[in-house]
């Protein structure tokens, strides 16, 4: 055990100090402000349309609309139910004194995060994970690391642990430097705010039975639990490419290119029923939480993770497996 | 005591047989050459012997721990530095060293100095391996190799790349090692000269066999080797030292390489003199690689 995280320890040294993981926070920090920029200009175009209204007239107006629809005998007792709750959220607003179209702080994380978990964030995590082996080859130090008396599923083992350790991190910074920066825009308060989930898609309906209002910071932490489920997944696939194929640059081209195909399959794989089972059409976790449609009819939240599930074990078989007899050739 | 046992070792690599069967001993205390040209399977052979590459057949043992079976106990024995001495680049020498001897167990700064001692680093040791010279990634190479207390030090091509100054250094340090600690050194080599210098035994190798494993001594010795004629005029000498020579070489109007028992220098010179051939001069030259493969094989070249 002691000797398991000795070597969890040479990993992360070795991950700190080859600055990767320097360049991934760079990357946060530059492009996070310039996503804070764009939803900056946005809020302002809709707050020019909204005129000279006041948004609490605005948001007041909208509550007496839902009232009036629910007194209405026409409307199915479903429907009644969303604008109860729809109700209640912009009440929610107008008591806390919260302008719903100008995100805070923590709305932008949220946002943020959603949009990041099939594409920013994997690719965050690939550049680390995909070093990981192919980068001790390239190196020529894989020689000297598999030549001490250590057997060589734990050598693979403690780079995991390691892997594990910067993704939570990495979805952890995610989330605090989009929540900081933004913060300096749109405030920091927020963590509050109702958000609406529970939808549920049964046979291309909205199935809105469980619909319910819960705190934001609520929604942030599971929509965080997804990413950080995606990006362990991603980063056990990784791995596995790296043990796979000698060449870092090779590895993060093969990522790169499963997970950009990912995101166009996603936009387009409706027809294609088969794509529901590769990785990269199971990413978006989050959009179950808000009720978007999935890209494949029948795809659901306990489908998507278990389909990530499988490719996660099957991929860490394979990496441990072709490491522990992998023939190291010049 | 015998701290490397090389058994009927093979290695095929698709349908390529690159080691067809090798077999050698070494004991301790004794620095043993591993001799051949680039592409005889040297670098095969000894990431078969630590535990890159699995054997297709034949076994290997260190220390009486077979590599395959007992791939810990067998470590524990060895410290190698397999062709280029690798080390992290982005960390110190002292950082490098630190990472390996967490994976020998609960790091020890005390072996740690006495490595860095032994190999005169302790100037530039916090230094990044960035900034090093090569003779002086070939020195913190060793001092890795040597963290452990290995019985058995295998060091591929270790004064490749280096400078004759260190080149000399190296070889005093290696000897004192095997002869004042004990140790076993394997050292592959491409160079004759260096293994003459260096090694007490020598195995040569030639497309994945060992042709011959002798001490230095008797293979050094033996008493063919390259002549050097300068005769005029060279055709009428031709015959004569054809005759008596293994291989020869035209080098120019005059002169002549001939691979020839030293024996019968003396011999050929009587008869070009009677021929009324001049002879200018007769140099004898350092043994290579090729003269003790042409020597050892009856004239195969070497690929």
């Amino acid at each position: 055990m002691s000797e398991l995280i000795r070597l969890i320890q040479n990993e992360m040294i070795k991950i700190v100090r080859k600055k990767r993981f320097l360049v991934i926070f760079l990357i946060l920090t530059i492009l996070i402000p310039i996503f804070v920029y764009a939803q900056m200009r946005q809020t302002e175009t809709l707050q020019e349309r909204m005129g000279d209204a006041d948004w609490q007239t605005v948001l007041q107006q909208q509550i007496v609309d839902s009232q009036n629809r629910l007194s209405s005998s026409q409307i199915p007792e479903e429907w009644k139910k969303v604008l109860r709750i729809n109700i209640e959220q912009n009440q929610f607003y107008l008591d806390h004194n919260i302008n719903p179209t100008n995100p805070g702080g923590p709305t932008f994380a949220k946002e943020f995060l959603e949009n990041s978990i099939s594409l920013f964030l994997p690719l965050l995590i690939m550049i680390v994970a995909t070093d990981l082996i192919s980068g001790e080859h390239g190196e020529g130090t894989i020689k000297l690391l598999l030549t001490h008396p250590v057997k060589r599923w734990k050598i693979l083992l403690s780079k995991l642990f390691s892997l594990l350790l910067f993704v939570s991190l990495i979805v952890a910074a995610l989330i605090v430097i989009a929540y900081i920066i933004s913060g300096t825009i749109f405030g920091y308060s927020g963590w509050n705010a109702p958000i609406l989930t529970g939808f549920n898609i049964v046979n291309d309906q909205l199935d809105t039975s469980h619909v319910q209002l819960i705190p934001l910071w609520q929604f942030i932490m599971m929509s965080g639990g997804f990413a950080w489920f995606v990006g362990i997944i991603i980063g056990i696939i990784s791995l596995m490419v790296s043990v796979l194929v000698r060449s870092s640059v090779a590895g993060m081209g093969i990522m790169l290119a499963s997970l950009i195909s990912g995101t166009v399959l996603t936009a387009m794989a409706s027809s294609w029923e088969g794509s529901k089972y590769l990785f990269v059409t199971n990413l978006e976790l989050i959009k179950y939480l808000t009720g978007d449609l999935p890209p494949v009819t029948g795809m659901t939240l306990p489908f998507s993770l278990m389909i990530l599930s499988v490719w996660g074990i099957v991929a860490l078989i394979v990496a441990f497996v072709t490491f522990n007899r992998q023939d190291m050739l010049a | 005591m015998i701290t490397l046992a090389v058994k009927n070792l093979q290695k095929s690599i698709g349908k390529k047989e690159i080691i067809k069967d090798i077999s050698f001993e070494v004991h301790s205390g004794e620095v043993f050459g591993f001799l051949g040209p680039n592409g005889a399977g040297k670098t095969t052979t000894i990431r078969m012997i630590v535990g890159l590459i699995k054997p297709s057949a034949g076994s290997i043992s260190i220390c009486g721990y077979n590599v395959q079976e007992d791939f810990i106990k067998a470590m524990k024995c060895v410290g190698s530095i397999v062709e280029n001495p690798e080390l992290y680049k982005f960390l110190s020498g002292r950082e490098n060293l630190e990472l390996f001897s967490r994976m020998l167990g609960p790091i020890n700064q005390d072996r740690i100095e006495e490595v860095v001692q032994l190999v005169e680093l302790s100037q530039r040791i916090d230094d990044k391996v960035s900034t090093y010279s090569l003779g002086m990634r070939q020195r913190l190479g060793i001092a890795q190799a040597l963290l452990g207390k290995p019985k058995l030090l295998v060091l591929d091509e270790p004064t490749n790349g280096l400078d004759p100054a260190g080149i000399k250094e190296m070889r005093g340090f290696l000897r004192k090692l095997a002869h004042e600690e004990n140790l076993s050194v394997f050292v592959s080599s491409h160079l004759l000269g260096e293994i003459q210098l260096l090694c007490d035994q020598v195995a040569i190798i030639s497309h994945g066999r060992i042709i011959k494993t002798d001490s230095v001594k008797e293979i050094i010795s033996t008493e063919i080797g390259t002549v050097e004629w300068d005769i005029q005029p060279l055709n009428d000498g031709l015959k004569e030292i054809k005759g008596v020579s293994l291989n020869t070489e035209i080098l120019d109007e005059r002169r002549i390489l001939s691979n020839m028992p030293f024996l019968k220098i003396s011999e050929v010179n009587q008869a070009l003199v009677a021929k009324g051939i001049k002879v200018n001069g007769i140099k004898k030259q350092n043994k290579s690689l090729e003269d003790l493969f042409l020597e050892l094989t009856g004239g195969d070249k070497i690929e």
